[in-house]
């Protein structure tokens, strides 16, 4: 079994404290330490944030991150960062969202070519990427 | 005006002629982080772009908390991000949170974005990219400047247009590295009539990108040095200029040699003394911090190093 210490919430977190906590988790012999963000309280970063972690300890990070409400493509490319930066020490936990960002999530880590009809496109005509329904909920510009 | 130096842009590519592990380019850009706050530079920037086979750098904000943990004093710019390819909440709630775990040290570049690939990628029309700048750029400069602490954001400019759309804002200028200084007097013209119709009080300087190299010995380094400045000016040349219409490929090839040979003329290269007095010149036009791009495509660790320790010798030259 392994234990990780977190999800450390990052809304209003300074960052000695959060360093605190993160070497306290290596004192104490966990695994891996975790942030989450709250994007629906504004509070975003959940990767960069992991990222930044992983270059104060040793141990794997982890990052809650609130998945649904931006492009899943952005997404994995935070993953990818957080991961090389991290020198594949990330771990990470999707709140939220729906099957195709997931989906498309999965399919962008796995390296696979994205057709581009695989991937959701605004309307014909849109002069802004719809944000209504579940399918397009990542589409947060309006 | 107290002149700034910033190391960057940092593009973080596997190139064909010299490729690397991406795990080992972000090692070295954090090292390169390191020696960059060792010697004194204001900050290390990076650039964004998406879906290039080179693997070049699409998440700016995650590389940036990567450097931010690393290092203690050093700040981190984003030159620039892509902004009407991101939505202002992501772009926002990515910033503020960062830059409060960086205490203080992350500034946002954000720019129109050029590459049809990419706005193809991310389901928005290239078309469009000018009207959600005018929708999406107020909302996030008022993100930044509310946010504790506040987040400079600078706007990417290779044009007057954008930088009338800045002006009237009032904020300031990241200027792209291939404009001349007669095409960034015309700009920054632009840019403050178009502040003052608007009734904005602009800031006094503005933010600029050169592609600078500091060498002893020029006939040593050139040789090592043109590969990966030559795949650099290539790669944005024909990002921003595709093929016309029924042009051969000849002729689209030949029209891009010419542009190649035409930005690579804008390269800043010489001893430190040299390179120093070079940049004062653009201080004089009213810019007040130089990010010197030193790395073009994957320079080797030795010239590079050598590069950047020269520039840093150039920075103690230019503050002082």
């Amino acid at each position: 079994m392994k234990l990780g210490l977190g999800p450390i919430p990052l809304q209003g977190m300074a960052r000695h404290e959060l360093e605190r906590l993160a070497t306290a988790a290596v004192e104490a012999s966990f695994d891996s330490v975790w942030v989450a963000e709250s994007r629906s309280q504004g509070v975003g970063g959940g990767l960069a944030a992991a990222a930044l972690v992983a270059q104060l300890v040793p141990i794997r990070v982890g990052a809650l991150v609130d998945a649904g409400v931006y492009h899943p493509l952005h997404m994995a490319e935070d993953i990818a960062i957080a991961d090389l930066t991290s020198q594949g020490r990330l771990e990470v936990l999707l709140r939220g969202g729906s099957d195709e960002h997931l989906q498309v999530l999965v399919a962008a880590l796995s390296g696979a070519h994205l057709p581009r009809d695989a991937v959701p496109q605004p309307a014909p005509g849109a002069a802004h990427r719809p944000d209504v329904g579940a399918a397009a909920s990542w589409r947060a510009r309006s | 005006m107290t002149l700034r130096l910033g190391l960057g842009v940092f593009g973080m590519q596997s190139v064909p002629q010299r490729p690397d592990h991406h795990v080992k380019l972000y090692r070295d850009l954090l090292e390169d982080a390191e020696l960059a706050e060792a010697l004194g530079f204001e900050g290390i920037w990076l650039s964004e772009h998406h879906f290039w086979f080179d693997g070049y750098c699409p998440a700016d904000i995650a590389a940036a908390g990567a450097i931010l943990g690393r290092t203690k004093r050093l700040g981190v710019g984003t030159g620039v991000m892509l902004l009407p390819m991101h939505s202002v909440e992501k772009v926002a709630g990515d910033a503020t949170t960062i830059a409060r775990l960086g205490e203080g040290r992350l500034t946002l570049g954000v720019a129109l974005g050029y590459r049809d690939a990419e706005f193809d990628g991310f389901g928005v029309r290239r078309k469009d990219r000018g009207k959600l700048m005018d929708s999406m750029l107020p909302r996030l400069a008022s993100a930044c400047r509310t946010a504790d602490p506040a987040v400079p954001l600078y706007v990417g400019v290779a044009s007057a247009v954008a930088a009338q759309r800045a002006g009237r804002l009032g904020l300031p200028l990241f200027a792209d590295s291939t404009m001349n200084p007669a095409e960034l007097r015309q700009m920054l013209d632009a840019y403050n009539d178009a502040a003052s119709a608007a009734g904005v009080t602009p800031p006094a300087s503005h933010a600029l990108q050169r592609d600078v190299f500091v060498t002893d010995d020029r006939e040593r380094d050139w040789p090592r040095l043109l590969p990966e400045l030559r795949y650099m000016r290539l790669q944005y040349g024909g990002w921003s200029f595709p093929p016309e219409p029924a042009e051969s490929v000849q002729a689209y090839l030949s029209r891009l040699e010419s542009d190649v040979e035409a930005k690579l003329k804008n390269l800043i290269m010489g001893d430190a003394v040299e390179v120093a007095a070079r940049l004062r010149e653009f201080a004089s036009l009213g810019f007040d911090l130089i990010v010197c791009r030193s790395q073009f495509g994957n320079l080797p660790r030795d010239l590079l190093h050598s590069a950047v320790e020269g520039l840093g010798r150039v920075r103690a030259e230019v503050e002082s």
